[in-house]
Formats: structure tokens, C-alpha cells, sequence
């Protein structure tokens, strides 16, 4: 049997049509994603105007070196996903392999990177709960925002780790072909995850720096 | 064709996505530095700046690393509306903060 029959899974009789298919499910998810967290960016850029100042001083005390390490992690992981995608179209299992394993570690490196921030971020009194360390009220909502959205992100970030995690699994033991076109699926949400916080980046560190 | 010959044509093309790949990731490397020097050194513009850098890195990750410039129609299709659905999202609700005198 080759790869593209092994591939192949029910209701589809041909294999082009089943990645398409799946490459197009995908992108009405993605599509779906957009609008989910447009609407936080949204929101965010409201707040923005009404309180600048505010949010300026909350956003100086953020975690700039944590932000812009994740950044680089993460700008990093899309480029190796890309890369094990590649590998996989021309059936290249080892470098497939080892690229989707750099992308595996680079996603942990950005939990453990965040798990830092976070813990700083409370020792500076940075939750907007009863100890809160700053100064004016609406620096609540900046810090309320980054708390809600880092974490989703981290959520959706942890998500794509156990999907790639699940993905190299298979693939490594026989189980999955490298034909599957659950490999282009994987490499786009983990792309997305990435735009995500690319867009994160200056709207949550940058704001209030000069 | 050979079998060696066909692995070497999978090699070469693995290599000239690789060189494309690595040189994407170097601007969008330089993309990510050049918002961080603009955001700390001319205020409010320099923040718009890293914004814009922002979108643009996104734009790129979204065309050549998710292979949306190799789309068909009906790929591109759900990707533009969801875009659509966002400008349309952020139009409605910042019109009065924007028509504000």
C-alpha cells in the first residue's frame, strides 16, 4: 500500500479531494479564530483610546524581555513547522521528524519562558485583584485584557503542542503517513497560534516604552 | 528515472523551500526588532510603527508560511471573509469613537 492510499480515510474515495477538503475546513476555522480573537483585539483598541494613558503605564510594566524572548521562540517554531512541512510533501521522514521535534520544544520553551513572566508578574503585583501595585484604576483593565488573552493564547498555544506532539507520535511509530493531510492541518493552526501572538507583541509590551 | 536521481529532486526542492523559509524568518526577525527600536524611541509613532510592522509580519506568516499565496480560490475565499468579517467588526464598533468631536 503507498503512503497516499494509507492516507486516505472515509468519506473520501480520492485522495486531492480529501486534503482540499480538510486544507478548506480548516481555514473556516481559522477563519472562525480570526473573529474570536478580533473581538478581544477590538475590544482592546477601544479601551486603548478611552484610557491611553492608563494603559501606556500598564503597559511599561509588562514584561518586555519575556515578551520579546517568546517572540523570537515562536517566529522560530513557525519556520520549523514550515520546515517539517516541506519535508513531509517530499516524503523526507528523519528531517520531518526532527523538525516537527524543534517545533515541540521550541512551543515548551514559550510555556516555560511564560511561566517565568507570570510568576514575576506576581511578584510585582501586577493581578488585578486586591494587592494590585499600580496607581490608576484603568491600569486594571490593561491588566485585566493581558491576563484574559495570554492566557487563551497559552491554552491554544498548549493545544497545538499535544496536536504536534500527537502528530510526531504517529508518525514516528508507523501509525500516520507522512502523506496525511492531518500534517498541513497541524502546521496551520500552529502558524495561527504564532500571528496570534505576533499581533499580541507590540499592542501588550510596547505600548508606553519611549 | 532512478531512484537516486528522483531523491536528489526531492533534496533540491526541500533545500530552495528551505532557503526561501530561512530568508522569511530573517525579515520577520528584522521586522520584530525594528518595532521594539521604533517603539522605544519615537512615542506614539514609533507605537503605530511596531503595529503596522505587527500586521505585516502576520501577512507574511499567514501567505508563505501557511502557503495561503498557493491557495486556490476556495482557500483564499475563507480566509478574505474572515478578514472581511474583522474590518467589518472593528468599522462598526469604533465609528463613534472615530466621528467623536
Amino acid at each position: 500500500m503507498s503512503d497516499v492510499d494509507a492516507a486516505l480515510r472515509e468519506p473520501w474515495v480520492r485522495y486531492d479531494e480529501q486534503c482540499r477538503a480538510a486544507r478548506f475546513g480548516m481555514w473556516i476555522f481559522i477563519a472562525s479564530e480570526v473573529l474570536f480573537f478580533g473581538a478581544f483585539f477590538c475590544g482592546f483598541t477601544y479601551l486603548h483610546a478611552m484610557h491611553a494613558v492608563a494603559f501606556a503605564t500598564g503597559s511599561r510594566h509588562t514584561g518586555l524581555p519575556y515578551g520579546l524572548a517568546n517572540t523570537l521562540i515562536l517566529l522560530t517554531s513557525s519556520l520549523t513547522m514550515s520546515l517539517a512541512s516541506r519535508a513531509a510533501r517530499g516524503d523526507l521522514r528523519r528531517l520531518a521528524l526532527i523538525f516537527l521535534g524543534a517545533t515541540l520544544l521550541l512551543g515548551c520553551a514559550f510555556l516555560i519562558v511564560k511561566g517565568f513572566e507570570y510568576k514575576d508578574d506576581f511578584d510585582k503585583g501586577l493581578w488585578p485583584g486586591p494587592n494590585f501595585a499600580l496607581p490608576l484604576a484603568a491600569t486594571r483593565l490593561f491588566l485585566a485584557g493581558y491576563w484574559v488573552i495570554t492566557i487563551i493564547h497559552v491554552v491554544h498555544l498548549t493545544s497545538g503542542i499535544g496536536l504536534v506532539g500527537r502528530l510526531t507520535f504517529a508518525i514516528k511509530t508507523g501509525r500516520l503517513p507522512l502523506a496525511s493531510p492531518q500534517f498541513e492541518v497541524a502546521a496551520l493552526y500552529w502558524t495561527l497560534v504564532d500571528i496570534v501572538w505576533v499581533l499580541l507583541f507590540p499592542i501588550i509590551y510596547l505600548g508606553g516604552r519611549s | 528515472m532512478t531512484i537516486d536521481r528522483r531523491k536528489e529532486e526531492v533534496l533540491a526542492t526541500f533545500r530552495r523551500g528551505a532557503v526561501l523559509d530561512g530568508a522569511v524568518w530573517i525579515v520577520l526577525i528584522l521586522l520584530v526588532l525594528a518595532a521594539l527600536v521604533a517603539a522605544k524611541t519615537m512615542g506614539t509613532i514609533g507605537f503605530v510603527t511596531a503595529i503596522v510592522a505587527a500586521v505585516v509580519e502576520a501577512a507574511l506568516l499567514a501567505l508563505l508560511f501557511m502557503r495561503l499565496r498557493e491557495a486556490g480560490a476556495l482557500v483564499r475565499l475563507a480566509a478574505v471573509l474572515g478578514f472581511a468579517l474583522l474590518a467589518a467588526m472593528f468599522a462598526l464598533s469604533l465609528a463613534d469613537l472615530l466621528t467623536r468631536r
